[in-house]
């Protein structure tokens, strides 16, 4: 439209009008350096520069901001770190060898990044325990593009263990960091409970055919707790002649279907005698005992108390020196103590005429007899003819030999004298054999009987059939499995991979640091086909 | 080719290919059982995140390709159908890539972003379905500056006219004249304001009520003006929302690149990479 002068505003409207809209270009180009420098710059330089802001201060322009006041809470921080000269457990002995102490020692403290500009990248909640540190990635980070290095999670967890002590055993396939099972940013959940479920499915890698890998082991291969699951080994002392000794000499012994364990216990103890249905005599009566009455749970609900003479036996298994004329007892403890109260008894009934009668009331007594022997009243020394030792031996006799000590304890004459400046040291003298201590049955895995406190005791353990303490009551795998499946669902039972049972680390495996690798896309390209290929 | 839109192009081919990928990673997805939760970071996650990006990237590039007209890697109205119907997929793609995992970070940011692009996207296709025929149907196959013309033409005429009667006519038709077609940024895109040619029209029908020829022959021509106008201003407000989402849509997808590469960076320069790395047969063996 040529005729039109250029001043005509009809046409110059038009024209303004049909251009395309402005702006299109400016805000691509200015959100592109919004998400450049706002996103990747600021955060990269803060994080880079976090630790050195001398270095900071030298760069133009934004060095004044990098290096300006660096965030309060890095001296809290500081205090906060753990100090890596205060790792002993690993200073110890040739810890070098497996625990790089220099490693430690050089780690760089890492300070909150300025800003923390950071704190945008964080991909997702941390676990609620790691969260103080959420505002500090290089807490953990500790070099950029590289794996999160174990040394960061040991730095913290130093009291955690391995898998298995990796100086004897030599596999690649336990080169796992912590980070290969414990991944962060996916929840406050604590990150051992993420790998309660994620763990056991790769536990049948190694243990599905362990013997091979290791020849020596103990241990059985186990691919599913369904049906390639060995049955369980129990944890057993071994005969010896004192409890510390007893302690050390554990033992574990697989269960084998229809063989009773017997464990050296020393102790006599008929679990279906006090499990009758019909009742036991007690002072008060017949009494139906139940397991609780002795077996108390601890409060953790995994194990239970120990059993003890006074809280568990003494109020019927009293132990009455003259038991028709006082409540005084005998102490529960050891042979020179039960001697030193009978001298002192008989000597004081003796010179004074008098039987000290006790606290309280004098209850009914039981009889206590072996099977087999005449019912007869229990009897009294005080007034048998001799001198008050001859008493005291004569009553010490009764209840070393008859009457108490022996109807639990495996007890034996030993010739005299006692020790020297007791005053039951010319009496006769006995041993008394040492009780089993009380010990872990299954230690390799964990069970908690709170859990299971829906389920009767003796739908697992038959001890009111066993007649003696040296029978195991442990239960083996067949009880467990009424209720437990293996990985696969079944309809009616529990889905339980290993991870239910068994933990990864194991006590006395000291942990040794996997090297991190540096990110190097070629590598990792050509170990992910690798593995994909090796699944198949 | 006149019968098949941008979307059926090709019998719906990108629509099959869009399917295909879609349902793909949703199939992947649920058949995949990640150590943890699924997230990001798993082999799967990895993978939906590389296709997205890579996505990402091959949609950005439809802006290169639009410009290049002596391109021969295929028409640009392929291009179109493949890039609205695979920028939908990209929206399953990369929601599965989250593994629903969101939070007021950057990563969250760069779907956010996605997100908006798309919905942009959305609404740019339907403005671009509906309001061209519209719009043609208005201008009838006349430029706008012919239809200016007209409107210019119909001034001189009222001008011609309004020479015979008094001042204040003649003032309301100048104003008429010099009105502007549409009244600034906002009267692009609707409120119908009062113009100096509605005024006219308003003021010359109550003064033709008394029967001059000569205003109500003016009235005719005004009122011609007025629809003439209208006319106009329905195409330039259907072309002005038809315009207006590339401002969001071209933008936000460029923003949406920043992000994208700082998202990218971020994780790999705090990254854990055991999918990359780790396993021995761990992450994918099932025992």
């Amino acid at each position: 439209m040529s005729g039109h002068t250029p001043d005509d505003p009809i046409t110059a409207e038009i024209r303004k009008l049909q251009r395309p809209m402005a702006g299109r270009r400016l805000l691509s180009w200015l959100l592109f350096a919004v998400g450049i420098v706002g996103f990747l710059l600021a955060p990269v330089m803060a994080s880079l520069y976090s630790d050195d802001p001398a270095a900071a201060a030298r760069l133009p322009v934004i060095g004044s901001l990098l290096a300006g006041p660096a965030s309060e809470s890095h001296a809290q921080l500081e205090g906060r770190r753990p100090d890596p000269q205060a790792t002993p457990d690993y200073a110890k002995g040739d810890a070098a060898s497996f625990y790089q102490l220099a490693d430690l020692t050089n780690y760089k403290v890492a300070a909150p990044t300025i800003m923390a500009l950071d704190r945008w990248w964080n991909p997702g909640p941390l676990a609620l325990a790691h969260q103080p540190w959420a505002n500090d990635c290089r807490v953990c980070h500790s070099g950029a593009f590289a794996q999160v290095k174990d040394q960061d999670c040991l730095s913290c967890h130093k009291a955690i263990s391995d898998h298995v002590d990796r100086k004897s055993v030599h596999d690649a396939r336990l080169d796992v960091r912590c980070a290969t099972c414990h991944l962060d940013h996916q929840g406050g959940f604590a990150l051992a409970q993420q790998n309660k479920h994620a763990v056991g499915r790769d536990c049948a890698d190694c243990h599905g055919d362990i013997k091979k890998s290791f020849a020596k082991t103990e241990t059985e291969n186990v691919r599913d707790f369904a049906d390639e699951h060995p049955n369980f080994r129990v944890q057993m002392v071994q005969a010896a002649p004192t409890v510390d000794a007893m302690r050390v000499a554990l033992k574990r012994v697989r269960l084998q279907e229809k063989s009773q364990l017997s464990e050296p216990t020393n102790l006599k103890f008929p679990h279906d005698v006090h499990l009758d249905k019909r009742g036991i005599g007690a002072p008060e009566g017949k009494v139906v005992m139940k397991c609780a009455n002795c077996h108390q749970p601890d409060p953790d609900g995994i194990n239970f108390k120990t059993v003890n003479m006074k809280d568990h036996c003494q109020s019927c298994h009293a132990l009455k020196m003259e038991p028709n004329l006082s409540n005084r007892e005998v102490p529960h403890g050891s042979v020179t103590e039960v001697l030193d109260t009978l001298a002192e008894f008989y000597s004081f009934a003796g010179s004074v005429g008098s039987v000290p009668r006790g606290p309280e009331p004098l209850t009914k007594t039981i009889a206590i007899k072996r099977p087999g022997e005449p019912d007869l009243p229990p009897r009294s020394f005080v007034n048998t003819p001799g001198n008050n030792m001859s008493r005291a031996s004569n009553s010490a006799i009764e209840l070393f030999e008859k009457t108490s000590c022996a109807i639990c304890h495996e007890v034996k004459r030993l010739a005299g004298p006692g020790k020297a400046g007791t005053p039951g040291r010319n009496l006769p003298q006995w041993s008394v054999a040492p009780i089993a201590p009380d010990h872990a049955w299954m230690p390799k895995s964990s069970f908690s009987h709170a859990s299971h406190a829906s389920a009767k005791c003796e739908s697992c353990h038959a001890a009111d059939k066993s007649s003696k303490a040296s029978d195991v009551l442990m239960p083996g795998i067949e009880g467990c499995r009424d209720c437990h499946a293996g990985a696969k669902p079944v309809s009616d039972k529990i889905v339980s991979e290993c991870s239910l049972c068994h933990g990864f680390h194991m006590p006395t495996a000291k942990p040794e640091p996997v090297p991190a690798k540096p990110l190097d896309l070629k590598t990792a390209a050509k170990g992910a086909l690798g593995q994909r290929v090796a699944a198949r | 080719m006149s019968q098949e839109s941008i979307l059926s192009l090709g019998g719906f081919r990108y629509l099959k290919w869009s399917l295909i990928l879609a349902i793909g990673s949703i199939v992947a997805y649920v058949v995949d059982e990640p150590r943890t939760v699924p997230n990001g970071g798993t082999w799967l996650g990895y993978t939906l995140g590389i296709i997205g990006a890579l996505l990402i990237l091959w949609l950005i590039l439809f802006g290169m390709r639009k410009r290049a007209y002596r391109s021969n890697l295929g028409s640009v109205r392929g291009w179109l159908s493949a890039h609205i119907w695979l920028g939908l997929s990209l929206l399953v793609v990369a929601t599965l890539h989250t593994g629903f995992q969101f939070g007021i970070n950057i990563h969250t940011l760069a779907y956010t972003l996605m997100v908006l692009v798309i919905l942009s996207g959305i609404w740019g296709v339907s403005v671009y379905m509906r309001n061209p025929a519209l719009m043609s149907g208005l201008v009838a196959g006349k430029s706008l500056q012919q239809h200016g013309d007209l409107l210019k033409e119909l001034d001189a005429e009222s001008r011609n006219i309004a020479k015979s009667l008094g001042e204040d006519v003649q003032r309301l038709v100048e104003a008429s004249a010099s009105g502007h077609i549409l009244n600034g940024l906002f009267g692009r895109f609707g409120g119908p304001g009062r113009c100096p040619t509605d005024i006219a029209v308003a003021a010359l029908h109550q003064m033709g009520l008394q029967g001059d020829k000569v205003i109500r022959d003016l009235y005719a021509v005004q009122v011609k003006r007025q629809t003439q106008l209208q006319r106009m201003r329905g195409f330039l407000k259907l072309k002005a929302w038809t315009d207006i989402w590339l401002i969001f849509h071209v933008p936000i997808s460029i923003g949406l690149l920043a992000v994208l590469v700082a998202h990218i960076v971020s994780v790999l320069f705090y990254y854990n990479g055991n999918v990359l790395y780790d396993g021995h047969g761990l992450i994918y063996s099932r025992g």
